[in-house]
C-alpha cells in the first residue's frame, strides 16, 4: 500500500514519485530475508496488476532461478495451462491465447508453435525481469487492443551511476524431481554515463516424477537464455539503450502432446531511445525498434513407434519487427500517457509427414500468415481532490492480416472462396476510477469495452490438432472481432497489520470466438475425434472474483491468502471450456533477521461446471498440496549469501489443475536447493 | 529395335524440350504456343503430316494430340479433312482404343483431339496412329508408356458393361483448390468406345497414407463429349486416390470406385 494511503497528507508527493513508473505501487512492509538493496536491479522480480491498488514483492534471488511459469501461477487471476513441465501457458482470470496481449518490455511476440508450445512467456526468465506488469481490462497497462488485457514482462536494465561499479549474482540450484539443475548469473558494469549488464541461465531437467512414483515420460526439457543490455547517457537525460535476448530450449518433452520439441529459439532484440527531461511537463519519451524472431521444431523421433503412427516433422518461424514512440505528460492534476505502435508480425509453419512405403506430404498448417497493426492509445489519469482518481483511456488499432505467399494463398483455396485478407478497425475504451473513502478504506472500479481482431490461428489454421478436446482445427476468414464489456469492482481495507482486498469482475462478450464441430470434414490428424471450424456465438459471459488479504499477527511473522475463481458461460448455458475453479493459495511466513521460514498450501476446487459435448472438456477433481522452505543469509565481507531449501508436495500427492491438458499428474515431493551470492 | 529408336526419339524430344524451355526465358510477345512434342511425321503424295503431343512420350490414360498438315512445299493447310484413328497391333488381332477426333485449331494451327490409351506398348504390341487427309492414310507409329500412378480406370460395370474412366492431367497439380476432368467411354467392341454422357459422378479424394479425405470438392458433372469436369481440393502434397461413384440417369450404380491416384 503507498504511504499515500496511510496518510493523507503526504499523499501528492509520494504517488507523483510512483507515477513516473506508472504503476500502482504498494509495497508490503515486511522484511525480505535476502532482499539486498545495493544489487536490487539484479536481483528483484516484481510484479504489479494494474487498477489494483498493491504490488506483491517477491524478491529472493532464489525466484530467479525458478521459472517464469512458477512466478506467474502464484499471482492472483493467473492459472496456467501446462503441457508438460516446461513453457505453460497463461490464462488471466479464464482468458487465454490471442484474448489477452503478451509482450516482452511493450515487444509484441509471437509464439512461432501451431500447438502453442511455446508462449511467449517461455522465452524470457526471471533473470531477465524486472517487473512482471499485468492488466485484467482490455485498457490496462497494455498498450494493444484486447478483450481480456495482458502481462508485460519488462526486462531488466543496466544501471548507470550505481556505487559499485561491478556488482553480480551467481546462484545454483538443484531439485531431486526431476533432477533438475538451474545455473544463473548476472553482471553488471556501471559508470557514470555507461553500464552494460548481462545475465544468464541454464536449466535442464530429466523426466520429473508425480506423485506415488509415477515416472511422467517425456518431460524432459534443457534450456539456456542469455539477456544483455546496455545503457549510455547522451545527457544525463537522454539515454540510448539497446536489448537483446536470447532464448534457446533443446529437446523439450510435452508429455500432453503427441510430439515433443527438439528445439525452440528465440532472438529478440531492440534499440531504444529515453529522453527523460526535468522541469518540464513532458516527464518521459521514449523510442524504440525491435525485431525478434522465433524458431520452433516438433519433433517425434523419440516417441515409441505405437505413438507414432506416421513421423512427421513440424517447424514453425514467427518473425516480429515493431516501434514504439511513447511519451507521459504531468500537468497540475492530469498524468497522461500518449503511444503510437507499429508492427508486422509474419507466422510460419508446415508439416512433412513421412508415411512408409508412399511418397512424403507436405503442407502448410499456418499457411504464411502477414499482420501488421498500427495503433495509437491514449491514456490521462485524473486526480480530483484528494479522493478520486479518475483514469479513461483509448485506443484505435488497425489490423490487416493476409497470406504472403503463393502456396498459402492455394492451401487456403481448399478452404475459402474470394480474397483472404483482412482489415479490421478495433478499439477500446475504459474509464477507470478510484475513491478513498478514508484512510483504510477504498473502492476502486473499472468500466471497459475490449475488442480483438481474430488471430492468425483463428483466422487461417490448416487442420490444427487439438489435443484438449482431440479435434483438428480450421480458420474461418469471415470471424467478426470478438468484443467485450467488462466491468469490475473491488474494496479494499488497509491498516497497520491487516490488509484485505476483494474484487469482482464481469465481462460480457459478443462474437465470442469458439470451435465448433463442422461436419463433412474429414479429420488431418490420425485419430482425431473430428473437424472444427472457429465461429462467432453470439455472447459469452464471464464472471468471479479474488480475494486477497494479508495479516501480521505480531512482527516477523505473516499470513498471505491468494484466492480466486473464474465462471465462463457460452450464449446457450455451456460451460467455457479451460475456466479455473476456485483456486487458494495461503501461507504463512516466519522471518526472525536472517532467516526466513514459510508454508504453504495451495488448493483447487474440482471443477464439474464443463461441457464435454460441446468444448471436449473433462472434470476435474480438487486437490490441495503443501510446501515449506527455509533460508538464511550469511553476510561474507560486503557479500551475501543466500541459501534456501524448500520442499514442495511433502505429501507426494497425485494432483492436476483443472487447465493441464491431458490431466497428466505434476511433480510429486521435489525437494530443492538453492544457493545464491549477490556481490 | 524399335523400342530402341522410341527410346530414342524420346531422348531427342526431352533434350529438345528442355532446350527449348531454357531459351523460352526469353519474354516473347505474340500468342502463346505452348510446347508441343513432335511424335513422328510421316508423308503422302500431297501432305507432311506431322503427329504431335503435350508431352514427349505418351502414357496409359488421356493425351491429347495434334496434327500438323503441310503441303509439299511446306504450307500449313487449315481446310483439309483430317481424321485419326489409333491402332494397336497385335500378333492375334488388333485394336482401338477411345479417341477424340480432331478438328482444326485456328489458334495453335493444328488439328487437335485425343486418344485415351487403354494399354501400353509391349514388346509385340504396337501403337500406330492412323492419320488421314483428304483420303490420303498414313500410319505413325507411337509409344505409350505406363503412367507412374493409375490415371485410367478400366473396370466391369454391374450392367457387365466395361468402362473405361481416364483422368485429364493437367500440367501441374497445385496444393488447395484444381479443376479436375475425367472422360467416361464404354467398350462395345474391339474398335468401337462412344464417350457416354449424363453419368453421375461422385468424387471422394483421400490420402491412402492417412486415410483422411478433403473438403469443399465438387463433383464432376457431364459436359458433353464424354467429359466431366469438378473440382477437387488437395490440402498437402502426396499421395491421393480420387474415388469415383459412377451412377447411370436412373441412379443404379454403375461402377462402385472407379479410383484414380495422384502424386505431386
Amino acid at each position: 500500500m503507498p504511504p499515500a494511503v496511510h496518510n493523507k497528507k503526504h499523499m501528492r508527493i509520494p504517488l507523483y514519485a510512483l507515477l513516473l513508473c506508472s504503476v500502482p505501487f504498494m509495497v508490503h512492509a515486511q522484511s525480505e530475508t535476502d532482499s539486498v538493496h545495493h544489487s536490487y536491479t539484479l536481483s528483484t522480480v516484481n510484479y504489479t496488476i494494474l487498477g489494483q491498488r498493491y504490488q506483491k514483492n517477491y524478491t529472493r534471488s532464489r525466484e530467479l532461478q525458478q521459472s517464469t511459469d512458477r512466478l506467474l501461477e502464484r499471482i492472483p487471476g493467473v492459472t496456467m495451462i501446462r503441457r508438460g513441465n516446461f513453457a505453460m501457458e497463461p490464462t488471466l482470470r479464464g482468458l487465454s491465447a490471442a484474448q489477452i496481449n503478451m509482450t516482452i518490455d511493450g515487444m509484441q511476440l509471437f509464439g512461432a508453435c501451431t500447438d502453442r508450445m511455446d508462449p511467449i512467456s517461455s522465452y524470457v526468465e526471471p533473470n531477465n525481469m524486472e517487473r512482471i506488469q499485468l492488466g485484467f481490462s482490455p485498457n490496462g497497462e497494455q498498450h494493444n487492443a484486447s478483450v481480456g488485457g495482458g502481462l508485460n514482462f519488462s526486462l531488466k536494465q543496466a544501471q548507470t551511476g550505481v556505487a559499485k561499479v561491478w556488482s553480480g549474482l551467481v546462484g545454483a540450484g538443484y531439485e531431486t524431481n526431476a533432477t533438475a539443475t538451474q545455473t544463473i548469473a548476472a553482471l553488471q558494469y556501471s559508470r557514470s554515463r555507461f553500464a552494460i549488464s548481462a545475465n544468464g541461465v541454464w536449466r535442464r531437467a530429466g523426466n520429473y516424477t508425480a506423485g506415488k512414483g509415477q515416472e511422467i515420460a517425456f518431460s524432459q526439457y534443457n534450456k539456456w537464455n542469455l539477456g544483455l543490455s546496455a545503457v549510455y547517457l547522451l545527457k544525463p537525460n537522454q539515454q540510448l539503450r539497446v536489448d537483446y535476448l536470447q532464448d534457446e530450449g533443446y529437446n523439450i518433452g510435452y508429455p500432453a502432446l503427441t510430439m515433443d520439441v527438439s528445439f525452440a529459439k528465440a532472438k529478440i532484440g531492440s534499440a531504444s531511445y529515453i529522453y527523460t527531461p526535468t522541469g518540464m511537463k513532458l516527464k518521459s519519451w521514449e523510442s524504440k525498434v525491435y525485431y525478434n524472431y522465433i524458431d520452433h521444431a516438433m519433433d517425434d523421433t523419440k516417441r515409441p513407434a505405437w505413438q507414432v503412427p506416421i513421423h512427421m516433422d513440424m517447424p514453425g518461424t514467427s518473425q516480429t519487427m515493431g516501434l514504439y514512440s511513447r511519451a507521459k505528460w504531468y500537468y497540475t492534476n492530469h498524468f497522461l500517457e500518449a503511444q503510437f505502435t507499429a508492427y508486422s508480425n509474419r507466422l510460419h509453419a508446415e508439416m512433412t509427414m513421412y508415411p512408409k512405403n508412399a511418397a512424403e506430404m507436405f503442407m502448410l498448417t499456418l499457411p504464411d500468415v502477414q499482420r501488421t497493426v498500427y495503433g495509437i492509445d491514449l491514456k490521462d489519469k485524473i486526480y480530483l481532490g484528494q479522493d478520486w482518481t479518475l483514469s479513461p483511456s483509448l485506443t484505435v488499432n488497425y489490423v490487416q492480416s493476409d497470406i504472403y505467399t503463393e502456396l498459402g494463398k492455394e492451401t487456403l483455396s481448399s478452404l475459402f472462396t474470394g480474397s483472404l485478407d483482412r482489415k479490421n478497425l478495433v478499439w477500446n475504451a475504459g474509464l477507470n476510477a478510484e475513491k478513498q473513502i478514508n484512510g483504510r478504506w477504498m473502492l476502486f472500479g473499472q468500466l471497459s469495452r475490449g475488442a480483438r481482431s481474430a488471430s492468425a490461428q483463428e483466422l487461417y489454421a490448416f487442420y490444427l490438432f487439438n489435443r484438449m478436446d482431440n479435434f483438428d482445427y480450421i480458420g474461418n476468414k469471415d470471424l467478426k472481432q470478438e468484443t467485450s464489456v467488462n466491468a469490475s469492482l473491488g474494496m479494499s481495507y488497509h491498516q497497520h497489520r491487516l490488509h484485505i482486498q476483494p474484487q469482482l469482475f464481469v465481462y460480457r462478450f459478443s462474437n465470442y470466438i469458439v470451435g465448433q464441430r463442422k461436419q463433412g470434414y474429414s479429420t488431418m490428424t490420425i485419430g482425431a475425434s473430428g473437424v472444427k471450424q472457429y465461429v462467432n456465438i453470439p455472447d459469452a459471459l464471464l464472471y468471479g472474483g479474488e480475494l486477497y488479504a494479508t495479516y501480521r499477527p505480531w512482527d516477523k511473522w505473516y499470513i498471505q491468502s491468494t484466492n480466486s475463481i473464474s465462471i465462463g458461460l457460452d450464449n446457450a448455458g455451456n460451460a467455457l471450456p479451460l475456466i479455473p475453479p476456485f483456486k487458494s493459495i495461503n501461507r504463512i511466513e516466519y522471518t526472525p533477521s536472517k532467516y526466513g521460514f514459510y508454508a504453504e498450501s495451495i488448493s483447487q476446487s474440482r471443477q464439474d461446471r464443463i461441457s464435454t459435448v460441446v468444448y471436449g472438456e473433462r472434470a476435474s477433481i480438487g486437490f490441495t498440496i503443501f510446501n515449506v522452505g527455509a533460508g538464511r543469509n550469511f553476510t561474507i565481507g560486503k557479500n551475501t549469501l543466500n541459501v534456501h531449501a524448500a520442499v514442495y508436495n511433502i505429501l507426494d500427492k497425485q494432483y492436476y489443475e483443472h487447465l493441464d491438458i491431458l490431466k497428466l499428474y505434476r511433480p510429486g515431493r521435489n525437494v530443492a536447493l538453492n544457493l545464491s551470492l549477490t556481490f | 529395335m524399335r523400342k530402341i529408336f522410341a527410346l530414342v526419339c524420346v531422348a531427342i524430344a526431352l533434350c529438345t524440350y528442355t532446350s527449348c524451355k531454357s531459351k523460352n526465358n526469353d519474354p516473347k510477345p505474340g500468342i502463346e504456343t505452348p510446347a508441343k512434342s513432335q511424335l513422328g511425321t510421316a508423308s503422302t503424295t500431297d501432305y507432311i503430316i506431322t503427329l504431335y503431343a503435350d508431352t514427349p512420350l505418351l502414357f496409359t490414360g488421356y493425351n491429347r494430340l495434334y496434327v500438323k498438315v503441310q503441303d509439299a512445299t511446306g504450307a500449313v493447310s487449315s481446310t483439309a479433312n483430317v481424321s485419326i484413328h489409333p491402332l494397336m497391333e497385335m500378333s492375334t488381332m488388333s485394336h482401338s482404343t477411345p479417341y477424340e477426333q480432331v478438328s482444326y485449331d485456328a489458334a495453335t494451327g493444328l488439328y487437335s483431339g485425343a486418344a485415351v490409351f487403354i494399354m501400353p506398348t509391349a514388346d509385340d504390341d504396337a501403337w500406330k496412329m492412323e492419320v488421314t487427309v483428304n483420303g490420303q492414310k498414313v500410319a505413325i507409329p507411337v509409344t505409350v508408356g505406363t503412367f507412374p500412378t493409375k490415371v485410367i480406370s478400366i473396370s466391369m460395370g454391374s450392367d457387365n458393361t466395361t468402362y473405361i474412366v481416364s483422368l485429364l492431367r493437367p500440367a501441374t497439380w497445385k496444393v488447395g483448390m484444381n479443376d479436375v476432368e475425367f472422360t467416361v467411354h464404354k467398350i462395345t467392341d474391339m474398335m468401337n468406345f462412344p464417350a457416354l454422357d449424363n453419368l453421375t459422378i461422385e468424387m471422394t479424394p483421400e490420402m491412402p497414407s492417412m486415410g483422411h479425405g478433403s473438403p469443399n470438392n465438387i463433383s464432376p458433372v457431364s459436359t458433353g463429349k464424354g467429359h466431366y469436369k469438378g473440382k477437387v481440393n488437395y490440402t498437402m502434397t502426396g499421395d491421393w486416390r480420387l474415388h469415383l461413384k459412377v451412377s447411370d440417369a436412373s441412379g443404379t450404380v454403375l461402377l462402385q470406385d472407379a479410383f484414380i491416384d495422384i502424386l505431386f
